[in-house]
Parts: C-alpha cells; sequence; structure tokens
C-alpha cells in the first residue's frame, strides 16, 4: 500500500469509529501498519500470533473498544480457532481486515492455495466478508462494517485486494 | 524438573483471593477452574469458560480498555502453553492492570492427566520473566500466593504468577449459563461500572444516533 493510501485508510478507519488496532507485519500493508502505530486515535497492541490478535480484540470490545485487526491472508487461517472458539461462541465482534493473496494474478507459488482457501473459509465461519478492490470503497465498507458489528455481534472481515495493498 | 511437588490447591487460592476483589474483571479457564471460579466468586465481572490458549490475550485486551480496573487471567499450563506467544506481547505491552495466574498442575488433568510441559522441564515463570514480563514469579503455597497477588493488584503489571497446584479440585457444580448469557451478563456490568456503553444495537450510521 502506498503511504499515502496508508493515511487515508487510517482516517477512513477512525471515521467509521473504530479505535482498537491489532497488527501483525505483512508485506503488502505494512505501510498501513506503521500508520496505525502512529496514529494517536487508536490503542495498537503488536503480536506474533493472529489467533492471540483475535482474542485480544475480543477482550477489547467486551471492555468498550471497537477492534479491528490488520493481517496478512494466511492470518486468517491462524485465528480461525479464537474466531469459533471466543468470538462466536460468546458472540463477540471484531473486524478483520486483511490483505488478499492468492487472488486472480498472484504471483508467488507460495500464496496461492491460503488465498484462494479464505473466501470459503470465511463463508463456513459465517464471516460476512467484503472484497474491495478502490480505496474509495472503503469508506462505506467500513462503516457497514462496523454497522455488522454492532447489530450482529459477530466478527465481519473486508478483503483488500491487491490493487489497494499493493504499491 | 524441580522434583517439587504440588500441595496448595487451585481452589484455596481462589478462597485466598475472594476478599480482595471489588470491581475487578475476571477470566477463567476452560473446565474446573471456571466451576471453581464461580463456586468461590459468582460474579457478573466474570467470564467464564474461555477456550484454551485465549485467557490471557483475551485479558490483555481488556487490561487496555478498561485501564482504570485490575484485569486477572485464571489461566492454566496447558492454556498458556497452548499460545505462549502472549508472553512476548505482554512483555512489550504496558498493562499495568494484567495479571495472569496460570494455575499450574502440571497436566492436562481435565482431559486425563497426562503432563504438560510443565511437568518436565518447562518453567513458564522463566518463560515469562525471559518475555520481559517484570513480575513473573513461581509460588508453592497460599501464602506465597497471595504476597504476589498482592503485589500484582497493586498495579505492578503485567504480572504472572505460576501457582503450582495439585490435580485435586473440589465437587462444585459448574455455572448454568451458557457462552452468550455470560458476554451480555458481563457487558452489561462493565456498562453499568464504567459508565460506557458497549452494546450499540443497530444505532451506528442512524441519523442523529452518535
Amino acid at each position: 500500500m502506498t503511504p499515502a493510501n496508508a493515511i487515508i485508510v487510517t482516517d477512513l478507519l477512525k471515521a467509521a469509529g473504530f479505535n482498537f488496532a491489532v497488527t501483525l507485519p505483512a508485506t503488502q500493508v505494512h505501510t498501513l501498519q506503521t500508520s496505525l502505530i502512529e496514529s494517536p486515535d487508536f490503542t495498537h497492541v503488536a503480536v506474533s500470533n493472529e489467533g492471540e490478535g483475535a482474542a485480544i480484540c475480543a477482550g477489547a470490545w467486551l471492555g468498550g473498544k471497537t477492534p479491528f485487526m490488520v493481517i496478512e491472508t494466511s492470518g486468517i487461517l491462524v485465528a480461525t480457532y479464537a474466531l469459533l472458539r471466543c468470538h462466536a461462541t460468546f458472540g463477540i465482534p471484531t473486524m478483520i481486515l486483511s490483505t488478499y493473496r492468492g487472488e486472480l494474478g498472484e504471483q508467488e507459488w507460495y500464496a496461492v492455495h491460503t488465498g484462494a482457501a479464505i473466501p470459503g473459509l470465511l463463508a463456513a465461519l459465517r464471516i460476512p466478508s467484503r472484497i474491495v478492490s478502490e480505496v474509495d470503497e472503503l469508506k462505506t465498507s467500513l462503516v457497514e462494517a462496523r454497522r455488522s458489528m454492532d447489530t450482529s455481534l459477530h466478527p465481519v472481515s473486508i478483503i483488500m485486494s491487491g490493487r489497494i495493498t499493493k504499491g | 524438573m524441580s522434583g517439587q511437588v504440588p500441595t496448595m490447591r487451585r481452589y484455596d487460592c481462589m478462597v485466598a483471593l475472594a476478599p480482595l476483589i471489588t470491581d475487578h474483571l475476571i477470566v477463567g479457564n476452560v473446565a474446573r477452574t471456571s466451576f471453581e471460579l464461580h463456586a468461590v466468586m459468582p460474579r457478573e465481572g466474570n467470564i467464564y469458560t474461555m477456550g484454551m490458549g485465549l485467557v490471557t490475550p483475551l485479558c490483555l485486551g481488556l487490561a487496555l480498555a478498561q485501564p482504570e480496573r485490575q484485569v486477572i487471567a485464571f489461566d492454566g499450563d496447558g492454556s498458556m502453553l497452548l499460545n505462549v506467544g502472549v508472553l512476548a506481547t505482554m512483555g512489550n505491552t504496558p498493562a499495568p492492570n494484567l495479571t495472569s495466574i496460570v494455575f499450574d498442575n502440571q497436566s492436562y488433568a481435565s482431559t486425563g492427566g497426562l503432563p504438560t510441559a510443565s511437568g518436565g522441564e518447562t518453567d513458564i515463570a522463566g518463560m515469562a520473566r525471559a518475555a520481559g514480563i517484570g513480575h513473573a514469579v513461581t509460588v508453592w503455597t497460599v501464602e506465597e500466593f497471595m504476597v504476589a497477588a498482592r503485589h500484582a493488584l497493586a498495579g505492578n503489571g503485567p504480572s504472572v504468577i505460576v501457582a503450582k497446584v495439585t490435580k485435586e479440585s473440589p465437587d462444585v457444580a459448574p455455572k448454568l449459563m451458557d457462552g452468550r448469557e455470560n458476554k451480555y451478563r458481563f457487558v452489561r456490568y462493565v456498562e453499568e461500572t464504567s459508565g460506557q456503553t458497549v452494546l450499540k444495537p443497530s444505532i451506528v450510521g442512524r441519523k442523529g444516533a452518535e
């Protein structure tokens, strides 16, 4: 993601009401993660495992925060246990903002199969998700993700296409 | 391996700790840890039966969201070892109001009793100290446990207290409440005691709602 887009997305997250960020560094969104770390508008936690990160988000929500994770595509696989055993079981929302490695045009062989599994995995987890391809689409999508969190008390997911995250 | 055999019970640690609990938020591990938590101190500010590996991470998020009050994880050795990376996150995240009590019976007691790594060579408190957690101790008696707990709950966290306990568990009944009801009651307790609004169904985005 370009530094300019990272700042735009940071502002959109704030405007949508998010205020608690969990990150685990990922190639295509490290600029966004840096922007979140530097922003005074978010409580930020750097984690070493997305499952741990999901549980931290759950605790933050129980304490009154509006949490989200910025992670790479395969991080959703790592977070699956927490998303089911904690979020789905207790009814706790969190927003997952991820990259979309493995989409059409993927250049790295090791990313193909994890990415291909993600839409089906999210469907199996009954996590509403949207693939967003333009930064301009994110504004509405983040507001709607926040609304779904509040009404469904269940995780939601926005997958950012490489058209947003590359560069 | 120290060769020392635990003699104190998890239940007795909870009984000793109970008089110190006021508006604390407590999250209990699966199985008998949560049964005992409910038996000793049934409170609206408790979450029961959180999943293995998720107890201390969830408490870290709670502690950051509620910095004015103490948050306590009633974790276990098997649970901590399942997601042990959280120690590194705790070691690098300022959360003076977080205490993780690891009731270490050195076994997977609820699922047949086979040993955990802490029943062998692994020192969970040592791992916590190496991860950057300043107050991380192992205790063998209720008296030692209470010294560590008083220090931790004075806001000297993040703390990890590894309480070496027996596999013994008194015959207490599980609470008759599922996770959804538990969540609602807990959140209402947080709202009432903090003045914050957590549950906001169907208001975001509506004109005049925010």
